[in-house]
C-alpha cells in the first residue's frame, strides 16, 4: 500500500493548472522534482505557468499531442542546453502513462514519479511526500 | 512475455517501450479486454495475406501497423464506446497497441525495432 499523502493544493494553485494532467516533471535531484503545468489555448495566450501550447483546436487531442511533443523538444534542450548529465524529464499523462523524455527520445512508463519534494519552477514547495496529481 | 520495441521516428529520435509481445499463427487474433496492460505487440507468424484483430471491448489504444521489413504501414484508433464488436483487418506482420495518446505525432512513425527485453 503507498504511503502518500494526497496531493492538496490552494485554490490558487489549482486555478495555475497544478496538478493536473498532463503535466511535465523534471528532476532536480532524487526525491526534488519540478512540475510544469501544460496550458493548451488557441486565441488568447494564458498568462499561468508552465508550458504553453498553442493549438488550433483544444479538443483534438491528437493535434495537442503532436504539438505539444515539439514544445517538450524545445522545453529539454532549454533546461538541458549546458548541463553535462541532464536533468530527467518526464511527460506524465495519466496516472499510470509517463514518457521520460531523453537526448536521443522517450522512453514509455507505466508508473510516474511521485513522492519526495515537489515544487513549482520558481523553486516554491507545492508538497511534501505525496502523489503529485489531484485526484478526483 | 515482454520485449523491447523501439519505434523509430523520422525526426531520428526513437519512442522505446517494454512491450507485452505475443505472436499469431492464426488469421484471427482476440485480445483479452482487460488483463493486457499496453503497450502490446503482436507479430504475425502465419503465412496469410491478412489478420483480423478482434478489439471488441478492448482498451483504447491506437493500433501501429508495419510490414515485413518492419517500416510503418498504418494506423487505427480503437476508441470502444459501445459495447458492439469492432474488428481491425490489415495485411500488417506486425502490429504494436499503444495507450492513447501517443505522445509524438503519428505520421513520424517510421520503422520499428525489436529486441530481448534488457534487465
Amino acid at each position: 500500500m503507498s504511503s502518500l499523502n494526497p496531493l492538496i493544493l490552494s485554490a490558487e494553485r489549482c486555478a495555475e493548472g497544478y496538478g493536473r494532467f498532463p503535466y511535465v516533471i523534471v528532476r532536480v535531484q532524487p526525491t526534488v522534482y519540478l512540475q510544469f503545468p501544460i496550458h493548451f489555448y488557441h486565441h488568447e495566450h494564458p498568462d499561468l505557468p508552465g508550458l504553453r501550447v498553442r493549438v488550433n483546436d483544444s479538443t483534438e487531442l491528437d493535434a495537442c499531442m503532436a504539438t505539444l511533443f515539439s514544445v517538450m523538444q524545445g522545453f529539454y534542450a532549454q533546461v538541458n542546453g549546458n548541463e553535462a548529465v541532464p536533468y530527467r524529464m518526464c511527460l506524465v499523462l495519466r496516472s499510470n502513462l509517463a514518457y521520460f523524455w531523453e537526448k536521443e527520445g522517450i522512453m514509455l512508463s507505466r508508473e510516474i514519479p511521485e513522492g519526495g519534494a515537489l515544487m513549482d519552477g520558481q523553486y516554491k514547495v507545492l508538497s511534501l511526500n505525496s502523489s503529485h496529481y489531484i485526484r478526483e | 512475455m515482454k520485449k523491447q520495441v523501439i519505434v523509430w521516428l523520422k525526426n531520428g529520435m526513437i519512442a522505446k517501450m517494454n512491450a507485452v509481445a505475443c505472436s499469431a499463427n492464426s488469421h484471427q487474433v482476440s485480445l483479452p479486454s482487460t488483463e493486457v496492460e499496453l503497450p502490446v505487440l503482436i507479430e504475425i507468424t502465419h503465412e496469410g495475406l491478412t489478420t483480423i484483430l478482434d478489439l471488441s471491448g478492448f482498451p483504447d489504444c491506437v493500433v501501429l501497423q508495419f510490414g515485413k521489413d518492419r517500416y510503418f504501414t498504418g494506423a487505427t484508433y480503437c476508441r470502444n464506446r459501445t459495447d458492439g464488436a469492432f474488428m481491425v483487418q490489415a495485411q500488417a506482420r506486425y502490429f504494436l497497441l499503444m495507450p492513447l495518446p501517443l505522445p509524438y505525432p503519428i505520421q513520424e512513425t517510421e520503422e520499428i525495432m525489436i529486441k530481448p527485453l534488457e534487465l
